[in-house]
């Protein structure tokens, strides 16, 4: 389902796993910039100096453009920030990747919304003022709900967690988790994937495969 | 890709407007385009029918044909296209290639990309279509607000007859001027959304980039425009 053969990028060492449907992994990278720079590679957005990336069994820096859009499709990616589109309003960006794709109708995706809201401990008025605000007003927590949620509403097949529960209160981070687990218990074949630079947020985590990353030897230089 | 390619592109991927979101992108941008520029299409539509009225009026005397003929031939075949395609391409045109440039330049492209949407059928066909289709309406509108609005500011300086005047234009109009100049709303209207399209989504990744492409747009845009009219009058008019 996704796997990494040698993969090298400017701040990582060469990286290989595989994971199979149903898996649940945890990737620590050493820096902020290495786990930054890994799931851009893994999201398609970044090639790697060498190696190979599978993702639903295609070579996703080998498929044509429009391949990689239809793979993308069956993928959620929850980036650390930023990711939301500036002219759309916060309920208009949890909705463009479901409505697009065809996965949810909006009575369904409004369902959906409020279910989520209320296991991440948010009332109603609260969900509905997030909602309602453009996406550069919305706090750091309440950016990652919404990405959660749009990244959830496409049902993927393989979700990728940038930085899930770095800087969130324990109260946040605990409840963020909580929802990502469920979210991967809901479906037998989804593989959920947690990419951290700091492996004490992702403690509540046991992953079925965790992968340190190395860094890049740069030598001393002179 | 260059506009060539972005103009065929928008034609063989219209079915991208059967998705709703991409839907509901093209009728904000027509709303956009149209409902937010009528006070400014109105008062420069208004003004032009009054000048070539008091004009003709002034030069040659009240002479209810000669005025409903030059109208036709100023406003409808000539005016109406070029004006509101110069009032577009200063307005929405220049919004658009700002907002899709900024929007590339903030990676929102790669953002829809990794959600399995491609930008160029969910920002930019919509995008294109809605300016032909506003540039289409706000044409028609320009004509019908120069005509009328023309004759009502004219009546409060000279005296002329309104009944005659509505009379004289419709003696006047003809299917085959109508047909000119809805074709030449089309073509311009396909002319502003290509080349602001284009050089929204060329930009590169720095800010001060986009100043230049709006710049580049709309001189661009502007020369197109010009060629295509100067062809339209060769080609159909000598």
């Amino acid at each position: 389902m996704i796997s990494f053969k040698n993969v090298q990028t400017e701040w990582l060492g060469p990286v290989s796993f595989d994971a199979e449907k149903g898996g649940l992994i945890k990737v620590v990278a050493p820096s902020k910039e290495a786990a930054g720079e890994f799931f851009q590679v893994a999201a398609g957005l970044l090639a790697p100096h060498m190696g190979e990336v599978r993702i639903l069994g295609e070579d996703i820096y080998a498929v044509t453009e429009e391949e990689y859009i239809c793979l993308m499709s069956k993928v959620g990616l929850v980036m650390e920030s930023g990711g939301l589109i500036s002219n759309l309003l916060t309920c208009e960006n949890v909705a463009l990747p479901a409505l697009f794709h065809r996965k949810k109708s909006l009575e369904q995706l409004e369902t959906f919304t409020a279910q989520t809201l209320q296991a991440l401990g948010l009332d109603a008025d609260q969900g509905r003022e997030i909602m309602a605000t453009a996406p550069n007003e919305l706090r750091p927590f309440q950016g990652k709900v919404v990405r959660m949620i749009r990244a959830m509403a496409m049902e993927p097949e393989l979700m990728i967690y940038e930085e899930i529960a770095g800087g969130l209160r324990d109260g946040d981070r605990a409840n963020v988790i909580q929802l990502a687990m469920t979210f991967h218990r809901r479906s037998e074949d989804r593989i959920s994937m947690f990419v951290t630079y700091d492996e004490s947020t992702l403690k509540s985590i046991s992953a079925s495969s965790h992968i340190a990353l190395e860094a890049v030897d740069r030598g001393t230089g002179v | 890709m260059g506009y060539y390619q972005f103009l065929v592109y928008m034609f063989s991927n219209l079915s991208a407007l059967a998705r709703l979101p991409a839907r509901d992108v093209l009728f904000r941008q027509v709303y956009f385009n149209t409902v937010e520029s009528l006070q400014r299409i109105t008062l420069v539509a208004a003004l032009t029918g009054m000048v070539i009225i008091t004009q003709i009026s002034q030069a040659f005397g009240y002479d209810a044909e000669l005025i409903g003929k030059a109208l036709m031939w100023t406003v409808i075949r000539e005016l109406g296209p070029l004006i509101t395609t110069i009032l577009m391409i200063s307005g929405s045109g220049a919004a658009l290639t700002a907002e899709l440039s900024s929007m590339k330049i903030n990676r929102e492209f790669d953002t829809l990309r990794a959600m399995g949407i491609n930008p160029m059928q969910y920002l930019v066909v919509p995008r294109m279509v809605s300016t032909i289709v506003s540039l289409f309406l706000l044409n028609i509108y320009f004509q019908a607000t120069a005509i009328m609005g023309g004759f009502i500011l004219s009546m409060a300086l000279i005296d002329i007859s309104f009944s005659q005047h509505v009379t004289s234009i419709l003696l006047s109009i003809s299917v085959y001027d109508l047909a000119i100049s809805i074709s030449k709303s089309l073509v311009f209207g396909a002319a502003i959304a290509t080349v602001t399209s284009a050089h929204g989504c060329m930009v590169g990744t720095s800010i001060t980039e986009i100043p230049k492409a709006i710049i580049g747009s709309q001189m661009r845009t502007l020369f197109a425009v010009f060629i295509i009219d100067g062809l339209f009058a060769y080609f159909i008019f000598l």
